[in-house]
């Protein structure tokens, strides 16, 4: 009884998500065939942002306030993992075989950190241009850190020392700096001095780099630990 | 029709399964991926979307997406810490976790 039940419940449930992904659809076919008014202006007055790159100038100068509370909520996303998640040395993976390996890991590291690094800085340098941008690099920047971690380069503490703290609030920072000190040269909140604005935005790309690079690393040393699933079986 | 509109399809779909997975799923793994899997849906269906009369791709969806990957990565890590604080509480919620 209870089992037809549960089976006829299934069947209910998975129907209205069927229903809903049908009026999803049609919503979408109903669309009207033009972009928004917006997304042309954005696209058509990219030279006044100070960078030749769309994205870049929406993400960084036309919608700042979306990635200004990007960057808040990655940072508060870091500080609750850091409240939250146990960080033990003995739950410490590894990608080393044995302690003294010098046969793969550390040789390919080698290898792989000058590249990372290029192409960290080359994708910062792209983001004014085309396809690239402080996210980009900074992923490639936490996924350095997570290798070295996974090395036993750096080590995972009980509490983040102050350099990383620094690191971690050097993106927010720089953002709402920059947002506030234009406000004295006749601008609105969010909005840069014309002549010096493609400096600006990479200033506070770069700081937003490396405090991304640096908050994935955290958080990859708080929620690392995935032992606890074998628990559960 | 534009093929675009075939990727924005899929996107429902991908997005329809990861819904379906936060709310009629027990397991707390599971719902976790299914956030990642509503979060990919949506992703595919605002770059498609974007770019749906052939012109060239919306900037501000994809400043959009780029905005919501990584809030999304981050969520993800948020929610693994989560768990494995209330896996570490002990039997108190076995029974939410299997």
């Amino acid at each position: 009884m209870t089992n037809e039940r549960n089976i006829a419940t299934k069947i209910i449930v998975k129907f209205m998500f069927f229903l809903m992904a049908l009026t999803l659809v049609g919503i979408a076919w109903t669309a009207p065939a033009e972009n928004s008014y917006i997304s042309q202006a954005a696209t058509h007055r990219v030279k006044e942002a100070g960078v030749e790159s769309p994205v870049t100038a929406v993400l960084i100068h036309f919608r700042g306030y979306d990635t200004l509370l990007e960057v808040t909520v990655m940072f508060l996303v870091a500080i609750g993992a850091m409240a939250v998640g146990t960080s033990k040395e003995d739950h410490q993976p590894s990608l080393l075989i044995a302690p003294d390996e010098k046969l793969l890991a550390k040789p390919m590291i080698r290898i792989l950190l000058p590249v990372m690094l290029t192409v960290s800085i080359y994708y910062l340098w792209a983001g004014a241009k085309k396809a690239g941008g402080a996210f980009q690099a900074g992923t490639i920047l936490g996924a350095m850190g997570i290798m070295l971690f996974l090395a036993q380069k750096l080590y995972a503490r009980e509490k983040e020392s102050v350099l990383w703290r620094i690191l971690l609030v050097s993106g927010p920072f720089t953002f709402l700096t920059v947002s506030f000190i234009s406000i004295f040269f006749d601008n609105a909140f969010l909005e840069y001095p014309q002549s010096i604005n493609s400096q600006l935005i990479f200033i506070i790309e770069t700081m937003v780099k490396i405090s991304t690079g640096a908050i994935f690393c955290i958080l990859f040393t708080r929620a690392r630990s995935l032992s606890f699933l074998e628990k559960t079986q | 029709m534009n093929p675009n509109m075939l990727y924005v399809m899929a996107g429902i779909v991908v997005l329809c399964i990861g819904l379906e997975g936060i709310l009629t799923s027990k397991v707390w793994i599971k719902k976790i991926l299914g956030l990642n899997l509503l979060g990919t849906g949506v992703f595919l269906v605002l770059i498609a979307f974007g770019k749906r009369s052939g012109q060239e791709c919306d900037p501000i969806m994809q400043s959009l997406v780029l905005t919501g990957i990584v809030i999304s990565v981050s969520v993800t890590a948020l929610a693994l810490a989560l768990l494995q604080k209330i896996v570490s509480f002990g039997s108190d919620s076995k029974e939410e976790k299997t």
